[in-house]
């Protein structure tokens, strides 16, 4: 599947990917031999219904999960090849996650968590603070950075979690259905963010059940039984 | 990450887990105590036997009247038959006949009042011969021994035990003072040192007076039994040296006695030896007990330890995997987790020797012996809280690390 800005320099590119899960005797093929392309400046939603393979393809491109068979590189780097310091490096700088479940640190302030990514990038204390205090006024959070995840609404907590992807400026943010656990209001207002990330050139991978959703995007690819249905 | 970096995430971590943390330290604290207190216990025992027992001189033999192993109704009870004579004493004496023997001392005794004026004390008033201080390995506070001289003449001296002598006089110096024992009057010529403070046995041997034998057999246990001794302390030449004077004794005895079979010896003879060896087995028993019920102890702290730890590390996968997720290496997330069983090993070992040490100070007061800890209890208590700590804070955080990250944060 090419993406619709054809580009010599893709982002991520998957070839012809397998994930096949094993249950006791059983093999549970979820990703069925996708090959997709990230494009620098894509704002890309992957829709499909649930059960569809889509968490399984965000793993395999954020590289937290490995492929059963097929090739996956990144900026022309074959992730297979790479070691597990090598593998960090590329989740902590090169890729922004966003979970469903926005997976803060409770115990730590909004800031802090939003530091987390670049106490492992080895950025001193006084530059991290700065940066974290930073991401957190441009999403509009400056007032909750001393609060804990507990004392924040859903969708503040989301956008504390897309401060923390953003933080480290990666080359594309992941998103795996970021407004699942948010009611409509705050669920459109992370919709605009991202909306406007986007505008802001950021490169967006971000995963949905919900075809509104999908429309806000530049490119949908459409996910059934782990295959791409088709592009538009 | 810098060390630094490294030590201050372990304590916040463990700050956001304060009650775990604080459970884990006081398991390990608890167990480390224990063992320290237990084996300190038993190793104070031991020590205070063994001192009490060279205390009473080393090399000693006994020799009281009686059989021990008596089983007609004819001979008497041990210590109280009539049988050993201060002929006896003499005849030992010889170097002739026991050359094993290096110092003979007879003993008469008797329960007395003493009193210096007004003030009355009741005691065991001993009747013996000069060598008995060196053979009882005793040493004078003031004043002198009784002397040849004061055998010779039936003297009427005394030497008093030291609480005895504080009991008549107080802090006065009773030296040249004179004491009527019973109703004889006497001038006390020596004070015994102390043997020591505490229990009742070291007590009871501060407790006496002591007469020379001829003056005591004259004056205190009557015309009947003139020549009668309740005991004949013996000293070795050395202590390789005891069953050579022990077995001349025995055969003089009995020749003396006119006894034929030794099975009817009318008199027993005790080697203090073989009450220390005894005793030490005792003790060192003592000790191998204490010390398992010690380790038990530690060891079911170290259940306890290795439980909350278990469950902390898997109620932290999500952490795990949300860390690398971020960028966390294998390795950081195990040095993180190194670091955080690593400080709570050593909390809790440094607060349990800690505590071990005040109960070292303590306790004594309350058992009434001495509590020593050897270095080697503290150190393998230590050593035994490092290694549950760290295996089993560390071990599962190793394997946790290993996983993909999205398994480590799918696991609930
Ligand atoms: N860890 C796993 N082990 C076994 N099967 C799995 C696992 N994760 C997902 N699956 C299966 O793979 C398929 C795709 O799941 P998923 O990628 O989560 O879909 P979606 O995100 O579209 O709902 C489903 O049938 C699911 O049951
Ligand atoms: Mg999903």
């Amino acid at each position: 599947m090419e993406a619709a800005l054809p580009s010599p320099n893709p982002i991520a590119h998957l070839e012809e990917v397998w994930k096949i899960y094993r249950l006791g005797t059983i093999d549970v093929p979820a990703v069925r031999g996708v090959s997709l392309k990230v494009n620098e400046g894509d704002y890309l939603v992957i829709v499909g219904p649930s059960g569809s393979g889509k968490s399984t393809l965000m793993h395999l491109l954020g590289c937290l999960d490995t492929p059963t068979s097929g090739n996956y590189w990144l900026r022309g780097e074959r992730v297979a090849d790479l070691n597990d310091s090598e593998l960090a490096e590329i989740r902590n700088r090169r890729i922004g996650f966003v979970f469903q479940q926005f997976n803060l640190l409770a115990p730590i302030s909004a800031l802090r968590n939003v530091e987390l990514p670049l106490v492992y990038a080895g950025v001193p204390r006084p530059e991290r603070k700065e940066r974290a205090e930073a991401m957190l006024a441009r999403l509009g959070l400056e007032k909750w950075a001393q609060h804990k995840p507990a004392e924040l609404s859903g969708g503040q907590q989301q956008r504390v979690a897309i401060a923390r992807a953003l933080v480290t400026n990666p080359d594309f943010v992941l998103a795996d259905e970021p407004t699942g656990n948010l009611d409509s209001v705050a669920s459109s207002e992370v919709m605009d963010l991202f909306d406007e990330l986007s505008r802001d050139g950021k490169t967006i991978v971000l995963i949905t059940h919900e075809m509104d959703i999908a429309r806000r995007a530049h490119l949908i690819v459409r996910v059934r039984d782990g295959l791409l249905v088709d592009a538009s | 990450m810098n060390a630094i970096q490294i030590l201050g995430g372990a304590l916040e971590a463990l700050k956001w887990h304060r009650m775990r943390a604080a459970l884990t330290v006081l398991g390990i604290l608890i167990g480390i105590a224990a063992v320290m207190i237990t084996v300190g216990i038993g190793e104070g025992a031991q020590l205070k036997v063994t001192q009490q027992i060279a205390s009473l001189g080393s090399n000693l033999l006994t020799v009281t009247p009686g059989s021990s192993t008596s089983t007609s109704g004819v001979k008497g009870g041990l210590g109280t038959a009539n049988t050993l004579t201060l002929q006896d004493a003499k005849a030992i004496e010889s170097p002739k006949v026991a050359p094993a023997v290096s110092e003979v001392a007879p003993e008469v005794a008797k329960s007395e009042t003493l009193a210096n004026g007004l003030t009355t004390w009741t005691t065991t008033v001993y009747g013996t011969t000069p060598d008995w201080a060196s053979i009882r390995s005793r040493k004078l506070l003031a004043g002198r021994f009784i002397s040849a001289t004061d055998l010779a003449n039936r003297s009427p001296v005394v030497v008093l035990g030291a609480l005895s002598a504080q009991e008549l006089f107080g802090t006065a110096d009773p030296i040249g003072n004179s004491v009527l024992i019973g109703n004889l009057p006497t001038t006390v010529i020596g004070v015994l040192a102390p043997i020591g403070s505490g229990s009742s046995a070291q007590t009871n041997q501060d407790d006496l007076a002591i007469l020379p034998i001829t003056t005591a057999q004259t004056y205190l246990i009557g015309t009947a039994n003139l020549e009668s001794v309740k005991a004949i302390l013996v000293k070795a030449q050395s202590e390789s040296q005891l069953s050579a004077a022990y077995q001349e004794i025995d055969h003089e005895l009995l020749a003396l006695h006119g006894i034929a079979n030794p099975a009817n010896a009318d008199f027993t003879i005790t080697a203090e030896q073989s009450i220390v060896s005894v005793a030490t087995s005792v003790t060192t028993t003592l000790t191998y007990l204490l010390g398992s019920v010690a380790a038990v102890s530690l060891l079911v702290g170290g259940v306890g330890v290795m439980n909350i730890m278990l469950v902390s590390v898997t109620e932290r996968r999500r952490e795990i995997g949300l860390r690398k997720a971020l960028g966390a290496t294998r390795h950081a997330i195990e040095v993180q987790f190194l670091a955080e069983a690593t400080t709570l090993g050593l909390v809790g070992g440094l607060c349990g020797v800690g505590l071990g040490e005040v109960g070292a100070l303590i306790l004594p007061r309350i058992v009434g012996y001495p509590v020593s800890i050897p270095a080697a209890a503290t150190a393998a208590a230590l050593a035994l809280a490092a290694t549950v700590s760290i295996v089993f804070g560390v071990y599962p955080a190793v394997r946790a690390a290993r996983l993909s990250p999205i398994d480590a944060l799918r696991s609930e």
